[in-house]
């Protein structure tokens, strides 16, 4: 056996170890980078700003020691020294220096110019520029011509001087930082110095308010330039409109922290993977030891128990392994406890066997009787048994049942087996009662001196007179099945031989027990068995008497008594379904006297013919004036049409058949007079009576003994007997309904009541023979069942009181007409529409 | 019991609720319940003690003067199903009969019980299985179910 395996276990821990990782790595990244990217965006702000304030520091200090110089050439002139010399020594040494002019006290101007730079000799709108300045006054400008130059214009006292130098003068300003962009801008947006980079084109970035902000203070701040987020640190120069400004561009600034996150990621990914390696080799582990697992299991179930489970693990698989290693050993040993209990079975199987050998073959075949048993065990050994001998023309049949079941109950029918073979022997010389047979047994089984008893009972049937013979030693007693009248059996006749019942076998030593007597008749059955089939329950319901008896009578409708025995038995496992027994069931029917050939009733006279088919009918003289019919209604008129000379026509299945016949001798002899005490009489002269009279019968059965007579049936019968009586007088010449008719002479109801049946006869004037006329009427009706389409009876009523009565009487005079009808008792509505209808006819003298 | 038919009719839309009871018979008068011109006639037969053989032929008359209406009879006593059963023309393709007594025998208490079954609950003329009302057991059917169950397989 292999299962596919869907999600295998490796795959399993190993998206668990990835998602963990993945998870704790992430996480790591995602807060630690967020935490070094703020610290780095402080260290950034920190940085630039330092670094605007060393390019401003380092640019005044140029301007200080310009304003130095001309502090000392101020002194020197004070102290009367002529500048002339000094001047010019100056200009000729420091060669940043193109031109340096000075206007002293009294307009005396002394200028030195390096050689090529004469252009920067004083016009004259300059040195009026120089003598108008207030002391104290400075100022620091770049030009910007093919080659640029500063100008620093400052006056001490009375002195005046203007210094023209290089742009190389500023050469001593450094920038510390090459990823920042460094620069000098004047207030009015003009570049001063661009220390990253001598050129520099688009400086007007900066709006004008912004750069009136950076001239009042020195900050940082982030702005947005050429849609790049740039921070920005300025320092303003004191007492100068120039600006220090350093700038870098936000991306360029976290480049290193996006290095850092990009080589994370590697770590991150590497370590990912070596995890999943770890993982994979990890699982591997586990699985293989489950691997090693299922391959046991399934040697285990190809049926080799003897391979030992290899234990691999100390962990929760080792511990699986281990408890099914204990597993496999325990099935070991329970195979070794099944053999044996297999062998112990077999040994009661044996012991089944030989028991079996005391029950008897299960048919038994004698002339006028048969026997045949079924007997089943609750246990592997019961406690039933049943037997049989021979006497001349008799057969004996025993039927015990031990209390219990298993060895003590079977042995007892060991002890009851060979009882019997000892009876068999001296049944030889000697004639033995069925109490005889009973004291015999009771000896054997109390010199066992055991607790277990039995019940028993013993019959005898003389195959030729149907004596039975019986004792019967505390045991469920026999019941006779006895057909009735209609050739049937029923539970009504089901007999049990309900006689003295004796002590058990094996309750006292000196128990006394005698025979009663019982005589059968043709086809009688007789049915012994033991209590386990009555008092079997299905969980829910007990197999009880009237389920036992309505089976017997089910199965009593066969030919063999195997097939009864079989159909009992068959009903009682559709009971018992799949249920175990709770004890030994034995059941044996007897036939005696069952002669298959012929269906004669045993009450018939031998000259009556009976019809069981259409067959018979063909096969039938035509002479036949009495006749018993199994066919059903339709096909009876039928037969009747055909047959003039039947007047009788009895159902097979009349209850009282024997009282049918007896009719017909009576109606004979005379056709009107009562047959047994007249319950109601009236005379009636016009049909609107009817109504009226129809109640009155109805209510006065009903006050009397209705029971197994359906009174709707009766109503409709009486109307519609009545209004056909009428319609049909020959002194009638109105053929309407609903019209009134009287009648000369009386029409007369007269209703006889007995145990057994309601007799009704209306007895009208009538002049003609209808005989034929009313048969066909029927035969209408129950061929097209339908009513007559023209004014008068719908002429459905005869059909509609056919069909509803159970014996139907024709009777005329030359000049009466009687109609009987026979409602005979049935408890069952079944039963009753079962009836099949006879039909009488009687010609006879009115005896008045 | 009464001799005479009496008919209550309650009329609502385009059907007819009609309650029978006592006797059909040729002395029945219809006339109440003639030309109301309806789409859909309910008949309730529950308190119909008999119809008798011109009881049939009128009602099976009337009926047919309905033209194209639906008929539904509903209660019908055994009786009833017994002569319909026995008479044809009761039922047509517009008639239906919607619930019906019928007979039922407990075999513990010896007696016989009519239950009023519907019509869905038959199928193949078998009776369902119905319990006695005084002591719960299983009932048998007391009747040819082929015979009683005719009238279904009628049209
Ligand atoms: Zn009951």
């Amino acid at each position: 056996m292999s299962i596919k395996i869907n999600i295998p276990l490796k795959l399993k821990i190993v998206s668990l170890l990835s998602t963990l990782l993945l998870g704790v790595v992430g996480f790591y990244l995602y807060y630690a980078l967020n935490i070094f990217k703020e610290d780095k965006a402080a260290d950034i702000y920190a940085l630039t700003l330092s670094h605007s304030q060393s390019l401003q520091e380092q640019l005044e200090n140029i301007i200080q020691t310009q304003t130095s110089l001309i502090d000392s050439l101020n002194r020197l002139s004070e102290a009367g020294t002529n500048l002339e010399t000094v001047i010019s020594n100056i200009v000729e040494e420091n060669p940043t220096y193109l031109h340096l002019a000075c206007l002293g006290p009294g307009d005396s101007l002394v200028e030195s110019s390096k050689k090529d730079f004469e252009q920067f000799q004083l016009k004259e709108n300059e040195i009026t520029y120089l003598q108008n300045i207030s002391s104290d006054f400075s100022s620091v400008e770049r030009k910007n011509s093919s080659s640029p130059y500063l100008i620093f214009i400052k006056k001490i006292n009375s002195l005046s001087c203007k210094v023209v130098s290089s742009l190389d003068i500023l050469n001593s300003i450094v920038s510390t930082n090459e990823q920042l962009e460094s620069y000098f801008i004047n207030k009015q947006g003009n570049l001063f110095y661009n220390v990253s980079k001598k050129d520099m084109k688009q400086i007007s970035h900066l709006s004008k308010s912004t750069l009136d902000k950076f001239s009042k203070r020195t900050g940082v701040t982030k702005l947005k330039i050429d849609a790049i987020e740039t921070i920005i640190a300025y320092a303003p120069l004191k007492n100068s409109t120039i600006i220090a400004i350093t700038e870098v561009a936000e991306s360029n600034a976290f480049s290193a922290a996006r290095l850092l996150i990009k080589k994370s990621l590697y770590y991150g990914i590497a370590i990912l993977s070596f995890s999943i390696i770890i993982g994979i080799l990890f699982a591997q582990k586990i699985t293989q030891s489950l691997q090693n697992l299922t391959t046991s299991a399934e040697i285990i179930a190809s049926g080799n128990f003897y391979q030992e489970t290899a234990i691999v693990s100390n962990d929760e698989v080792g511990t699986l392994a281990k408890t099914f290693e204990n597993m496999r050993l325990k099935i070991i040993q329970f195979m070794e406890e099944m053999k044996e209990k297999a062998r112990l079975e077999n040994e009661v199987k044996v012991a089944q066997l030989v028991q079996s050998s005391f029950f008897p073959e299960k048919l038994i075949s004698q002339k006028n009787l048969s026997i045949f048993g079924a007997y089943e065990p609750a246990s592997e050994c019961g406690g039933d048994w049943w037997g049989y001998f021979e006497q001349k023309n008799k057969t004996t049949v025993i039927i015990c049942d031990a209390t219990g079941h298993g060895v003590p109950a079977a042995l007892m029918t060991a002890a009851a087996h060979s009882t019997l073979n000892n009876i068999i022997l001296d049944s030889k010389d000697k004639y033995i009662s069925p109490s005889q047979v009973l004291s015999r047994l009771n000896k054997v089984v109390t010199m066992m001196q055991t607790t277990v008893q039995l019940t028993a009972l013993v019959i005898e049937i003389d195959h030729e007179t149907g004596e039975l013979k019986y004792s019967n030693a505390s045991h469920q007693p026999a019941y006779i099945l006895r057909k009735d009248q209609t050739d049937t059996y029923s539970k009504e006749n089901v007999i049990p031989l309900l006689g003295e019942n004796y002590s058990r076998i094996g309750e006292k030593p000196n128990s006394e027990y005698a025979d009663q007597t019982f005589q059968l008749l043709k086809s009688d059955i007789i049915v012994l068995y033991t209590d386990g089939i009555l008092e079997f329950t299905n969980g829910e319901k007990s197999y009880n008497q009237r389920n036992f008896i309505k089976s017997l009578i089910n199965s009593s409708q066969f030919k063999d008594v195997s097939e009864f025995t079989n159909g009992v038995i068959a009903d009682f496992n559709q009971f018992r379904q799949k249920h175990p027994l709770q004890d030994d069931i034995t059941f044996i029917g007897i036939y005696y006297s069952h002669n298959s050939e012929n269906h004669t009733n045993s009450f018939l006279p031998g000259d009556i013919s009976i019809i069981q088919n259409l067959q018979d009918v063909n096969n039938l003289s035509p002479n036949e004036d009495i006749i018993v019919s199994h066919l059903n209604n339709k096909q009876n008129i039928e037969h009747i049409i055909l047959n003039k000379k039947t007047n009788h026509l009895i159902g097979a299945n009349s209850l009282k058949l024997e009282l049918e016949l007896n009719l017909i001798d009576l109606y004979k002899e005379d056709p009107f007079a009562p047959t047994a005490v007249i319950f109601y009489q009236k005379e009636i002269v016009t049909n609107l009576e009817i109504p009226t009279i129809t109640n009155e019968v109805i209510e006065r059965i009903k006050k009397s003994d209705s029971s197994g007579i359906n009174l709707p049936h009766v109503h409709l019968i009486i109307e519609e007997l009545l209004s056909n009586a009428f319609y049909h007088l020959p002194s009638n010449l109105n053929h309407l309904r609903g019209v009134e008719i009287q009648s000369p002479d009386p029409i007369i109801i007269t209703l006889e009541i007995t145990q057994d049946y309601l007799n009704i006869l209306i007895d009208s004037p009538s002049k003609e023979s209808v005989k034929e006329q009313i048969v066909k009427s029927i035969f209408r009706g129950q061929s097209e069942k339908s009513p007559l389409q023209q004014n008068g009876g719908a002429g459905l009523g005869l059909y509609l009181i056919y069909e509803k009565a159970h014996q139907m009487w024709i009777i005329e005079t030359n000049d009466r007409l009687g109609i009987r009808i026979v409602l005979e008792r049935f408890s069952r509505n079944l039963h009753s529409e079962e009836r099949i209808t006879s039909f009488h006819y009687i010609k006879g003298n009115h005896n008045v | 019991m009464s001799n005479q038919l009496s008919i209550q009719i309650n009329i609502q839309n385009d059907t007819a609720s009609i309650t029978l009871a006592g006797v059909i018979n040729e002395d029945s008068n219809f006339d109440k319940i003639k030309n109301l011109n309806l789409k859909k006639y309910i008949f309730d037969f529950d308190k119909i003690n008999i119809i008798n053989s011109c009881g049939i032929r009128d009602w099976i008359k009337y009926i047919s003067e309905l033209n194209n209406a639906e008929i539904i009879y509903e209660n019908c006593p055994q009786i009833i199903i017994e002569q319909i059963n026995m008479v044809h023309g009761f039922i047509t393709s517009k008639t239906e009969i919607t619930s019906f007594y019928a007979p039922y025998f407990c075999d513990s208490c010896d007696k016989e019980t009519k239950i009023l079954l519907k019509k869905a609950e038959i199928t193949n003329n078998k009776a369902p299985e119905k319990k006695c009302p005084t002591c719960s057991d299983i009932l048998e059917f007391d009747a040819l179910e082929k015979q009683y169950f005719h009238f279904l397989g009628q049209k």
